[in-house]
């Protein structure tokens, strides 16, 4: 059931906003797609962390703009529980990456 | 485990770009030259692969897969200024030495040095038609599109490459 978004934009700001996650969110598809293409051309470990930092990055932003723009899709406190999560683990992946041997 | 692993990687690289050659491999792949070099006899030597030397570089190719002529065809489309030439001969079908030159923006001594080996390669020949050269394809030019199509790899591949390097230029490549 759609339901008010939880944000009161001021002019121009959501437009802005909309436009921003939607290129946000399709950049960081082709990126994803890209990065399993390298994977399998590839084989390699590290490119798959890059394949799953990309996935989560997108789905984070997916639910970012979903919920503040579509429809209330969770409550705000876990919906930043849940992003900040996400960018722990896109971190931490990359550093896993850099670090890893 | 991991020299299999290396081995397999060359093997695979050599099968998508037939006619690479070993500076292309090292970059291509982040391995050493020594490395590189290591496989390659190995894979040589099993008879998996293998390679003619053209000018400077060794070229490497699957066994069996390619008849002399298409290891020709391959070299030339693995280098940028050769495979340029080559398909704007294809597009124009017989185009002037100046047509050449004017469309590559090189000089004419360059374009004279390209084709001059493309007709010792038998894959274009030259005729005079008063006091201007023309080149004609002595192949096919479906022939050329077919493994242009196949072996060449296309943009997405290019930068799934790039995203891949760079992924991997993170940390210290492995050796």
């Amino acid at each position: 059931m759609l339901t008010l978004p939880p944000f009161i934009f001021g002019p121009g700001a959501s437009e802005i906003f909309s436009i921003s996650q939607i290129a946000i969110i399709i950049i960081s598809l082709v990126l994803l797609v890209l990065s399993i293409t390298a994977y399998q051309n590839t084989n390699l470990r590290k490119v798959l962390l890059a394949a799953v930092i990309f996935a989560l990055f997108a789905i984070q932003h997916i639910i970012n703009f979903l919920d503040a723009v579509v429809t209330d899709i969770m409550p705000d406190d876990a919906r930043f529980a849940l992003f900040s999560s996400i960018t722990l683990a896109i971190l931490v992946l990359f550093f896993f990456a850099i670090v890893k041997k | 485990m991991k020299l299999q692993g290396n081995t397999d990687r060359i093997l695979e690289y050599i099968v998508s770009n037939p006619g690479c050659h070993l500076r292309q491999l090292k970059k291509d792949l982040g391995l050493s030259m020594g490395t590189v070099q290591y496989h390659l006899n190995h894979l040589e030597k099993a008879g998996k692969i293998i390679s003619d030397k053209f000018n400077l570089h060794r070229c490497y190719y699957v066994s069996g897969l390619f008849k002399e002529n298409e290891r020709c065809i391959l070299r030339i489309l693995n280098q940028q200024t050769a495979r340029q030439l080559l398909m704007f001969i294809v597009e124009r079908k017989s185009p002037t030495q100046t047509d050449i030159v004017n469309h590559l923006g090189i000089t004419a001594a360059s374009v004279n040095w390209h084709v001059k080996r493309l007709v010792e390669l038998g894959i274009i020949s030259e005729s005079r038609e008063g006091k201007y050269r023309r080149y004609q394809l002595v192949v096919e030019p479906r022939h050329i599109i077919v493994i242009l199509k196949n072996y060449r790899t296309n943009l997405w591949n290019t930068w799934s490459d790039r995203l891949a390097e760079m992924f991997l230029s993170l940390s210290r490549p492995e050796t």
